[in-house]
């Protein structure tokens, strides 16, 4: 018999769907910092230099799963998920997202264990953490 | 893109015109205009109503264009070999735009009319007809040379150069990359494609589409998780 080896599959992508991909793309680099990969021809596609695995907006009244999902808004409670973004100086990028536009959820915390967190929402409502490494 | 809502296009009504189109930016914006080997009359009128026309003539490489806000720009594109005769028409189509009295919804009609009358007496030999046919049916392949048009060599390139703005090896070039780009948008594999229509290797291919139409295949590629990412131009 066969020795079976089974492979994990990758996180390809966490795609956050949009009103504007093209705003939600430049809020990223403005808010975190982030640059743009790429931003497909039709406006409704990008993603961002996030390495391996994209972190990607999808324009949400197009895509293959629009009936299927809330769509994120400032206006409504956020959806029960959110990306971490690992910086050196949380405070310095906390201070920067405001001044993007970002909407604070939870101020920068020191941990006991010697990690900082902080939360805002997005230019969509969507929460995103900003915080250190943890100290292994 | 954004601005791309506020750029209409048709295909022409006379067998001479590719494309009727118009665009109006809301707000100041740019536009990144492909290599496409084409002519244009362009008309631009500013917020003040005051209009203007030239003759676009084809470049080898994309570029930006900036709109400023409240213009509105029309153009008539000609197919390859009909450009001449925009050019030796150009005064005559500017005084005929700079009078003209037409507004919306009719502008676009009524301007590829006044092209279509002022060029008609301006046709394009049988040596360039057939070139572009046989680049056109050919798809730009690289097989496509220059000598089996079966033109002398200096005469082609002479006439290249009046009738279609370019010469004979960058037009192919042209031919060729809009078809890459059909292929590319269509979903088919880079590799597949570059082999199939003759670039050395896909690293080529991808130069290429950066060079003439200013995006990375990427941009041009179907994306899985969208209804329909595809869009018609040209």
């Amino acid at each position: 018999m066969p020795i079976m080896t089974k492979k994990s599959p990758r996180l390809g992508y966490v795609i956050v769907y949009v009103p504007d991909v093209e705003k939600a793309l430049a809020f990223y680099q403005r808010a975190f910092g982030v640059d743009r990969r790429f931003l497909h021809e039709s406006g409704q596609y990008g993603e961002l230099e996030t390495g391996r695995t994209a972190l990607a907006f999808a324009q949400e009244d197009v895509t293959t799963t629009s009936h299927a999902f809330e769509q994120n808004r400032l206006s409504s409670k956020a959806a029960g998920v959110e990306v971490a973004f690992v910086v050196d100086d949380v405070h310095a990028a906390f201070a920067q997202a405001l001044r993007a536009g970002a909407i604070p959820v939870v101020d920068p915390i020191d941990k006991p264990w010697g990690q900082t967190i902080s939360y805002v929402r997005d230019l969509n409502g969507f929460l995103v953490e900003i915080c250190t490494q943890v100290r292994e | 893109m954004n601005a791309d809502a506020e750029y209409q296009e048709r295909a022409g009504q006379h067998p001479s015109v590719a494309a009727a189109w118009c665009l109006a930016p809301a707000e100041a914006s740019s536009s990144l205009i492909p290599a496409d080997g084409c002519f244009d009359l362009i008309v631009e009128e500013d917020a003040h109503g005051r209009r203007s026309a030239f003759v676009y003539t084809p470049v080898t490489s994309a570029h930006w264009v900036a709109s400023a806000a409240g213009t509105r720009v029309l153009g008539i594109r000609v197919r390859p070999g009909f450009g001449a005769a925009l050019v030796d028409c150009e005064r005559e189509l500017q005084r005929l735009v700079a009078r003209d009295e037409r507004d919306e919804p009719t502008a676009l009609d009524h301007l590829e009319a006044l092209v279509v009358s002022a060029t008609s007496a301006v046709v394009p030999p049988g040596l360039i007809r057939e070139f572009v046919a046989m680049a056109q049916a050919a798809a730009g392949s690289h097989r496509l040379t220059t000598a089996s048009t079966g033109g002398a060599e200096r005469e082609l390139q002479r006439a290249c150069r009046r009738w279609l703005g370019l010469t004979p090896k960058s037009f192919l070039r042209i031919e060729r990359a809009w078809a890459a780009r059909g292929a590319i948008r269509e979903g088919q594999p880079l590799a597949a494609v570059a082999a199939d229509l003759g670039y050395a290797d896909q690293a080529h291919l991808t130069r290429e589409i950066r060079q003439l139409f200013g995006v990375t295949p990427r941009e041009l590629r179907p994306v899985g998780i969208l209804q329909d990412s595809r869009k018609r131009r040209r």
